[in-house]
C-alpha cells in the first residue's frame, strides 16, 4: 500500500538531537529508569556542541569571592532585561551543582595549583553587580564542548539509552487535542520511516545559523526542532534576536579572532578606505563587536563591499610583517591560507559578519516544558513536548547571550528536563495508539517533499534565503530595508513549492535531507525577519537604526510568532517574567545597559 | 565511473565530507570531487581513514599545528593542501 517501509517504536521518552542538551537529557532520563531513545542526524560526538571552545560559567568562587546572585545580575543585564528572571535564577543557582556533577562524570576541567577547578574571566561576567571582574568560567583547555560531549555520550551508553544515529526527524505527531504523542524519523542509511510513540518528546535540535549566508555553525544547524514546532501550529519566541561575530572568513564560517584587530589589523572597503574611522573616530577598528559588524554591513549595503558580488570586506594584516603575524597571531596565517586562499603577508583576508548564536526559539518554562499562549494564558504547557538548548527560548539569554552561558544552559536545562520527566512520568506506562490523522499528515508531507518535482533546486532556494537574510535581517536593521527583506522572503518562502528533488533514493540521499532542512530553515528565517520588522526598538542584539533606544514601556515582552502553511506570520506577545523563584534574590529592575 | 559500487561509495563519502567544523567541508569535498577517483587504492583507503578522524584533528593537521601518526594520512593531507591552494584562491578575491 505504501512505497515506504515503516517500523514502529515505543519509548517513555524520545529525545531528538544529541548535542550537549540532548545527551544530558537522554542520560538523565535513562538514569531515572525511563526507557529512552535518542534520535540524531549525525554521530553524537559530531554534534555542534563539540565546537564550543569557551567554557561554562558557574559562581563556584574558586578564584575569589563569587555568588550566583552576581552571575544572575550579569545574565539579566546581558539579556537587556528580556530574560525571564525565574529561569535565570534557576540556571545560575544550579550552575555550581551542574559543574561538580560533570566533573564527577569525567569532564577534565583545568585546575588551579591547589587542585580546584580553574576559572577564568569572560566578557560581561562581573562581581558585586558590575563592580569587579569575575573569574567564573570553567574550561577544559580550549576543548570544553568536546570534553562535555564525549563525557555525556559515554554516560548515556552506560545507562542503556538507545541511539538512533543518522536518523532525520521530520515531524511531530500531534493529536486532535494538541498533545504531542510522538515523532517520525527517516533512517538515512536504509530509508525506513520510523514512527516513535512516546509519553514525552524532547527537542534538542540546536540553532538555525544556516538561515544566513555566513554562520559559524555546522551544516546540521538548520532549526529542525523549530520547524517541527511551527508546523505543529505552535509559536516560536524572540526569533528576532541573533548574535553576530564581525569577522568570519567569507564563505567558510571560520572566525578570525578579535585579537587580530587588537594587534593592529584593520578593515577596508572597495575604495580601500579605512571606514571604521568614520563610524568610531576614537576606537576605530577596536570598537565593540556590534559597532564593527554594523559598520561593515552599512558599507556593503551602500555598494562599497569588495569582491565580485561586492558582498564582503577586507581585513588587512600585511603591514604587520610576517614576524609579528607568526609570533602574536599563531594559526591565523594558516587558517587564512587554507580557508580563504590568502597569503596574509601579501593580501587582505575577505571577511563578513557571521551568525554565532540564536537567542530565540521554542518557548519553554524552566522545567523545559514547551509553553504557548492559549485562551489568554501565556504559560499554558503543551502536553507531551519539551525543548532544551539553543532550539529553546526559556528564556535565559533574552535579547543577548553572554559568553560561557550557553554550555551552562544546555547542561542545566538538559538535567531539568530529565528531572521533570522523572517526577511526572511512569516508566513503562501504557500508551494509546498514535493518532491516525497526525501520522497521515506527517506521511503526506514526507511523500510530497520526496517527490517534489518543480523547477528550482534546493541550493538555489537556500542561497536566495541566505543572501536575503544576510542583507536585510543581519546586523543593520531599518524598517525600510526589512520591509524589502520581508517582501523577498515571502516570495522565497512560496518558491519552496516549486523546489525539485532530483534523487528519489531513500539511502544517504543528501539532496532530500537538505530539502527537509531547507523547509525548517525557511520557517526560522520567515519568523525571524517578520519579528525583527515588528519590534520597533533596539534591545540587545536587535539594533534598529530607526528606533535606536530600548523602549521598556511598549516592548519589554517576548514576541511569539505563528506561521501558517502559506508562510504568513501572526505575532502576539508573552510577558517577561518579572519575578524570581525564591526570596533569596529580588527582581532586578531595568537599567540602561552600558559596559 | 558509472560503476554502481563506485557511485554508492561516492555517496557515502560525500556524506562523510560534511563535517561539524564546516570550514573543513570545502577542502575535503573539493578533493573528493576532483581527486579521489585518481588516487590509487592505498591512497583511497588513507583518505577514508582521514574522514574517520575527529574534526579537530583534521583541522590541526590541515593547518599544520600537528602531524598525523599515520604516514599515508600525512601524504593525503599534503595532497589536499596542494589541491586546496590551487582551487581556494581567486574565488573570493576575484
Amino acid at each position: 500500500m505504501s512505497e515506504y517501509k515503516i517500523e514502529h517504536h515505543t519509548y517513555d521518552v524520545v529525545v531528538v538531537g544529541a548535542g550537549g542538551a540532548g545527551l544530558r537529557a537522554t542520560f538523565g532520563m535513562a538514569v531515572k529508569g525511563l526507557s529512552t531513545a535518542c534520535i540524531t542526524k549525525v554521530f553524537p560526538t559530531r554534534s555542534h556542541t563539540v565546537a564550543a571552545q569557551g567554557g561554562m560559567s558557574a559562581a563556584l568562587g574558586n578564584m575569589g569571592p563569587d555568588k550566583w546572585q552576581w552571575h544572575m545580575y550579569d545574565t539579566v543585564k546581558g539579556s537587556d532585561w528580556l530574560g525571564d528572571q525565574d529561569a535565570i535564577e534557576y540556571m545560575c543557582r544550579e550552575a555550581g551543582p551542574a559543574v561538580i556533577e560533570l566533573e564527577h562524570q569525567g569532564v577534565p576541567f583545568s585546575r588551579t595549583e591547589e587542585g580546584r577547578i580553574y576559572q577564568r574571566p569572560f566578557g560581561g561576567m562581573t562581581t558585586e553587580f558590575g563592580k569587579g571582574i569575575a573569574h567564573r568560567t570553567c574550561a577544559a583547555a580550549d576543548r570544553t564542548g568536546h570534553a562535555i560531549l564525549h563525557t555525556l555520550y559515554q554516560q548515556s551508553l552506560r545507562h542503556n539509552a538507545v541511539f538512533f544515529i543518522e536518523h532525520f526527524a521530520t515531524d511531530l505527531i500531534m493529536d486532535e487535542n494538541g498533545i504531542c504523542r510522538g515523532v517520525m524519523a527517516w533512517d538515512l542509511a536504509n530509508g525506513i520511516l520510523r514512527l516513535f510513540r512516546a509519553q514525552k518528546v524532547v527537542l534538542a535540535t540546536g540553532g538555525y545559523g544556516r538561515a544566513y549566508f555566513s554562520a559559524t555553525s555546522a551544516h546540521t544547524c538548520t532549526g529542525d526542532g523549530n520547524g517541527m514546532v511551527a508546523r505543529a501550529g505552535l509559536p516560536l519566541q524572540d526569533m528576532e534576536f541573533t548574535q553576530f561575530h564581525p569577522t568570519g572568513i567569507y564563505g567558510s564560517g571560520c572566525l578570525i579572532t578579535e585579537g587580530v584587530r587588537g594587534e593592529g589589523g584593520y578593515l577596508t572597503n572597495a575604495q580601500g578606505e579605512r571606514f571604521m574611522e568614520r563610524y568610531a573616530p576614537n576606537a576605530k577598528d577596536l570598537a565593540s563587536r556590534d559597532v564593527v559588524s554594523r559598520a561593515m554591513t552599512i558599507e556593503i549595503n551602500e555598494g562599497r563591499g569588495v569582491g565580485k558580488d561586492k558582498d564582503h570586506i577586507h581585513l588587512h594584516l600585511e603591514h604587520l610583517g610576517s614576524d609579528v603575524i607568526h609570533e602574536r597571531l599563531p594559526g591565523i596565517a594558516e587558517s587564512a591560507r587554507i580557508f580563504a586562499g590568502v597569503d596574509v603577508t601579501k593580501e587582505p583576508i575577505p571577511v563578513l559578519p557571521t551568525v554565532h548564536y540564536n537567542m530565540g526559539g521554542i518557548p519553554t518554562n524552566y522545567h523545559g516544558e514547551v509553553v504557548t499562549l492559549k485562551n489568554g494564558e501565556p504559560d499554558t504547557v503543551v502536553p507531551g513536548l519539551m525543548a532544551i538548548g539553543e532550539c529553546a527560548c526559556v528564556s535565559v539569554h533574552g535579547a543577548n547571550r553572554l559568553g560561557s552561558n550557553s554550555l551552562l544552559d544546555i547542561v542545566v536545562f538538559g538535567r531539568a528536563a530529565a528531572n521533570r520527566c522523572a517526577e511526572t512520568l511512569t516508566p513503562g506506562a501504557v500508551q494509546q495508539d498514535l493518532p491516525e490523522a497526525g501520522v497521515q499528515k506527517a506521511m503526506d508531507r514526507f511523500k510530497r517533499i520526496h517527490h517534489a518535482d518543480g523547477k528550482l533546486t534546493t541550493a538555489q532556494v537556500r542561497d536566495n534565503m541566505q543572501r536575503t537574510m544576510q542583507k536585510h535581517a543581519a546586523v543593520f536593521r531599518t524598517g525600510e530595508s526589512m520591509k524589502e527583506g520581508v517582501a523577498k522572503m515571502n516570495e522565497i518562502y512560496a518558491s519552496f513549492n516549486d523546489v525539485s528533488v532530483k534523487d528519489r533514493s531513500l539511502v544517504w540521499n543528501s539532496d532530500l535531507m537538505e530539502t527537509f532542512e531547507l523547509a525548517n530553515l525557511l520557517d526560522c528565517a520567515q519568523t525571524s525577519i517578520n519579528c525583527a520588522l515588528n519590534r520597533e526598538e533596539s534591545r540587545g542584539a536587535h539594533a534598529r537604526e530607526d528606533f535606536p533606544d530600548r523602549n521598556d514601556e511598549t516592548w519589554m515582552k517576548h514576541s511569539i510568532a505563528w506561521l501558517d502553511e502559506a508562510g504568513k506570520v501572526a505575532i502576539d506577545y508573552r510577558p517577561v517574567h518579572t519575578y524570581t523563584l525564591t526570596d533569596e534574590i529580588e527582581y532586578i529592575a531595568p537599567k540602561k545597559r552600558v559596559y | 565511473m558509472t560503476d554502481p559500487q563506485f557511485e554508492e561509495r561516492m555517496v557515502r563519502l560525500r556524506w562523510a565530507c560534511r563535517r561539524t567544523l564546516q570550514m573543513l567541508d570545502r577542502p575535503l569535498g573539493t578533493f573528493l570531487k576532483d581527486c579521489y577517483s585518481t588516487l590509487d587504492m592505498g591512497e583511497q583507503f588513507a583518505f577514508e581513514r582521514l574522514l574517520n578522524s575527529r574534526d579537530q584533528d583534521i583541522l590541526d593537521w590541515l593547518i599544520g599545528n600537528r602531524q598525523s601518526n599515520d604516514a599515508k594520512v600525512r601524504a593525503i593531507i599534503e595532497k589536499i593542501r596542494t589541491h586546496n591552494d590551487k582551487t581556494a584562491g581567486g574565488t573570493h578575491n576575484a
